[in-house]
């Protein structure tokens, strides 16, 4: 099968017999001739990783002949073997390799989640494109939040979607399927005008015609081996820089950078964080905003040697999510000459930047895969699906694949959860053993709506019928009140269906209803009096309150006036009050200053006393030659409060110095705690 | 030789105790007689410390280490660390990991060569573990169980692993290990073998509820007996002069 779709006049496709990803540099000139632009809503579904995966399941008595092989040669003590990839090594250096490899973990975490493991041959795709659950840790690093919300990863059937909006697909002369990214050749302000809209875009100068696609694509496999046309990957995410100039399938210079920039645990970009306005004053946010400036620093250093390769270069291909992006542009204007290439982002999923990372992009993006027919695909998936297929006069396809074509056309207008179940079921039904799908009931009861789920019930719908990942609509159900339904449902129908199946914990009856009501208002009740009583109380309080600061006032008052000028006419007393109460302000004042400097005073007393204890203790250990036995004495004792600060040891004062903690005791410095750990053991 | 003894009435003595050939932790806080056991088997050749790590009293199972180096946990308390560092031989290196997986006995076994250790460790933590442990780290599973630090303990001299590993696994870790291998129990067919014991090349101290049997091969399989020919031959000389007298 894999060689039937390959052309015959290809040298690299003999040499490797799956050849699905072949690099656009490695096309013969005639490759792209007499071609056919297909234009999306026509072409499949199926991505290269299924065809890799039928491929794989096509060939099982490889596996089998490798496992037939281990058990022949038996146990022997030198076991060169890894049980969890099926795999044997000739040496133990082979072995203790592979048990460090990321292929190993990853087979480990499959065969503990319960999935087949993979081969080594499928390993890279399959870390590429699928399997985002079991995400390698060390390939794609510690990845901080910020990197994993600026790609939200995608669902299989979202990410086909996408694939397929940035893909061009193209029929050749020999009937095959073949495409590219987009932006291999195409700018992000262009788009392509398919034979079958040519009416709606007819004046747009953005617009490319078909011929000129592929004039473009035959330009591009026909660049001369010889000349400077570069291509450059410049990718920037999280602290991390990785640029590239290529030349066809060659590095021609490149360079990484990493500084350090990322908040450890809370994620973000020290910057970022600082743009919310609550900047951190620690040494590592300043360490961190001092590396993101020498980062854009060392990045435009480097952009400015490279203007040789940006001025021969044809287009340049950027990853620099959100605020990443100023470290490669000013405002709009890239910081690197580009008057003679373009500027194109990179369409897939970046992992942290490094130099492998740029090579997997760049083969990635320029390589041309082979597409799978729609033949393919099963026919008995028209009576799974739960949908009125719409009569198109692309007759001689699939009308799952016409399908999918109108939610890509609809996907905009209306993001209905209705379609996500429609290409769920697609997607799901493509792997050909689907048992069950979902039904108009699991839709109500997630949407939460318990009337349609009542309805539904009572039309007869089975709530038995799992969903193709084994969920009953109850399981489904979010809110309360459809459970609810569900339960009362069960009450009445009792002996209707298999509750046990439906997942339904119990009947909710009528009078179990009642007797909950009621202790809801019981409880509801007593909350009420008890926040009555509260109120009631913190009333008195106030008032309480209230009356003693009247009291006291009345009182200030009266010594004010009685201090104050004696001449004080009646008409002034009702200003009296008022003045009262701000010379009561200052008295207050003065008072808290008075104790302040009392403090302030009691203080410097102390750390005079400190410091004379200091020298009069220097004074004894240079008189006396006994401190040893005194100080085992004294920590015997156990004294150490917290008002004594002075070595266990040597009993010089601390006062100024880090002390060193063991157990109780305090010391100068480790000479000190080692002699008084002897001591201590000693006695 | 195996010793069998107790911390507080719990028979998992591997959880508040942590075993190398260049220094034994002990929890903190527990009675005399824990501590004391250690001290009256290891006084003379290692140090023995108390500790705790964490403010927890779980230090088995929080630590990793062998005789290069001990690896704690990121909520170790400076304190704590600090004490460690004092405590523990010059030549041992403390090192606190900055590691969401905090149990790291749990999730590292090692002898002073080799060490096998929980798949989700990050990248960093295991160049860590290389560098301060000295030893080559391995990623593996002990009979499907990713806490490979809890289902399996072992020294430079052989090792006890979970009782359902299979015998092709068996061959094939203790291929990867250079150590001989022995499926088996702890404490009565516990199968948490590194929760109920803790060993080193010369001596183990085991639950007390480890039965006869599970002892014996401990001690065959850990090379105990040989560890000291000397004592074994005095002490069989003293019975058997005794009644040749």
């Amino acid at each position: 099968m894999a060689s039937e779709h390959l052309p015959s006049s290809s040298s690299a496709a003999a040499t490797s017999p799956v050849n699905w990803h072949r690099s656009i540099f490695d096309l013969p000139v005639n490759f792209f001739d007499s071609c056919r632009l297909l234009s999306p809503s026509l072409t499949s579904v199926f991505e290269p990783l299924s065809i890799s995966e039928n491929y794989s399941s096509e060939n099982p008595h490889s596996t089998d002949d490798r496992e037939e092989k281990s058990t022949k040669t038996g146990v022997f003590f030198p076991r060169w073997t890894c049980n969890t990839c099926k795999a044997e090594f000739d040496s133990l250096q082979d072995q203790r390799s592979h048990f460090k490899s990321d292929i190993h973990r990853f087979n480990v975490k499959l065969s503990i989640a319960g999935k087949d493991i993979v081969k080594e041959e499928d390993f890279d795709e399959l870390t590429m494109d699928s399997f985002k659950d079991y995400d390698v840790s060390s390939i794609s690093g510690s990845e901080d939040e910020a990197d994993k919300g600026a790609y939200p990863r995608n669902d299989a059937s979202k990410g086909l979607i996408e694939n397929i909006r940035q893909k061009l697909f193209i029929l050749l002369q020999t009937g095959e399927r073949v495409s590219v990214w987009k932006s291999l050749i195409i700018n992000d302000s262009e788009s392509v005008l398919y034979e079958n809209d040519k009416d709606a875009w007819n004046d747009n100068p953005l617009c490319l015609r078909e011929n000129e696609v592929i004039e473009r694509l035959r330009t591009l496999i026909q660049e001369p081996k010889d000349s400077t046309s570069f291509r450059i990957v410049l990718l920037s995410s999280g602290g991390h820089f990785a640029g590239c100039v290529f030349h066809g399938n060659t590095v021609v210079a490149h360079k990484t950078f990493h500084r350090y920039v990322v908040r450890a645990k809370a994620g973000k970009k020290q910057s970022s964080k600082d743009a919310t306005g609550k900047a951190a004053h620690s040494a590592g946010a300043a360490l961190r905003r001092h590396n993101e400036l020498a980062l854009k620093k060392e990045i435009q250093e480097l952009l400015a040697s490279w203007k040789s390769y940006f001025d021969a270069s044809s287009c340049v291909f950027i990853h620099a999510p959100s605020s990443n992006r100023n470290v490669l542009f000013n405002g709009d204007k890239p910081c690197f000459s580009h008057q003679f290439c373009a500027i194109r982002n990179v369409p897939l999923t970046v992992r942290r930047p490094t130099l492998k990372e740029v090579k997997r992009i760049y083969s990635q993006l320029t390589q041309v895969s082979y597409e799978v027919e729609e033949k393919e695909i099963p026919p008995s998936t028209k009576e799974d699906m739960l949908l009125s297929s719409s009569t198109n006069d692309n007759g001689n396809l699939d009308p799952c694949i016409e399908e999918l074509g109108n939610d890509l056309n609809c996907r905009d207008s209306s993001k209905s959860p209705s379609i996500n179940v429609k290409s769920d079921t697609i997607s799901s039904e493509s792997d050909s053993e689907v048992v069950c799908t979902s039904t108009p009931l699991h839709e109500a009861a997630q949407s939460g709506d318990a009337q349609k789920v009542l309805e539904l019930l009572e039309q007869g719908l089975d709530p038995c019928i799992k969903d193709q990942r084994g969920r009953t609509p109850y399981m489904l159900a979010n809110e309360k009140e459809v459970r609810n339904t569900f339960r009362r449902f069960m009450a009445s129908n009792l002996e209707k269906w298999d509750w046990n199946a439906a997942k339904v914990p119990s009947a909710l009856t009528k009078e179990m209803e009642e007797s909950q009501a009621a202790k809801q208002a019981e409880k509801e009740s007593k909350r009420k009096a008890r926040a009555k009583e509260l109120k009631k109380l913190r009333r008195a309080r106030e008032k309480k309150a209230e009356a003693e600061a009247a009291q006291s006032q009345k009182t200030v008052a009266v010594s004010q006036n009685q201090a104050t000028v004696a001449s004080v006419s009646k008409g002034w007393q009702s200003q009296s009050v008022g003045i009262s109460r701000i010379s009561q302000e200052e008295e207050l004042k003065r008072a808290q200053a008075l104790e302040r400097e009392k403090r302030a005073a009691a203080a410097e007393r102390r750390i005079a006393e400190a410091a004379a204890a200091a020298t009069h203790s220097r004074d004894a250990q240079g008189s006396s030659t006994t401190v040893g036995s005194t100080t085992s004495l004294q920590s015997k004792s156990g004294l150490s409060g917290p008002g004594d600060i002075s070595c266990s040891c040597c009993n010089t004062s601390l006062a100024g110095k880090v002390p060193f903690h063991r157990y109780n005791y305090k010391y100068c410095g480790t000479s000190c705690m080692h002699v008084h750990r002897e001591i201590l053991e000693d006695t | 030789m195996a010793t069998r003894l107790q911390f507080e009435n719990s028979c998992e003595v591997g959880v508040f105790s942590k075993l190398t050939n260049a220094y034994c932790l002990v929890a903190i806080g527990g009675s005399e007689n824990f501590y004391s056991t250690f001290e009256s088997e290891l006084a003379d050749v290692i140090p023995v410390v108390k500790t705790s790590i964490a403010g927890t009293r779980i230090i088995g199972r929080l630590c990793a280490g062998n005789k290069n180096g001990l690896l704690v946990p990121h909520n170790t308390t400076d304190q704590e660390l600090q004490h460690l560092r004092n405590s523990l031989p010059d030549h041992v290196v403390v090192q606190r990991i900055e590691e969401k997986l905090s149990a790291l006995g749990n999730c590292i076994a090692c002898n002073d060569h080799v060490a096998l250790t929980h798949t989700d460790l990050d990248k960093e933590t295991e160049e860590i573990i290389a560098d301060v442990l000295g030893v080559e780290v391995f990623r593996q599973t002990i009979a499907g169980n990713i806490l490979v630090g809890s289902y399996c303990a072992f020294s430079n001299r052989g090792g006890l692993v979970h009782p359902h590993t299979s015998i092709e696994d068996l061959d094939e870790l203790s291929t990867l290990l250079q150590v001989p291998l022995v499926a088996g129990t702890i404490n009565r067919g516990s199968e948490v073998i590194a929760a109920g014991m803790t060993v080193n090349d010369w001596t183990a101290f085991c639950g007390s509820d480890t039965t006869a049997t599970e002892l014996s091969v401990i001690e065959s399989v850990f090379k105990l007996r040989e560890a000291q020919p000397s004592a074994i031959v005095d002490e069989m000389r003293k019975s058997l002069i005794d009644t040749y007298v």
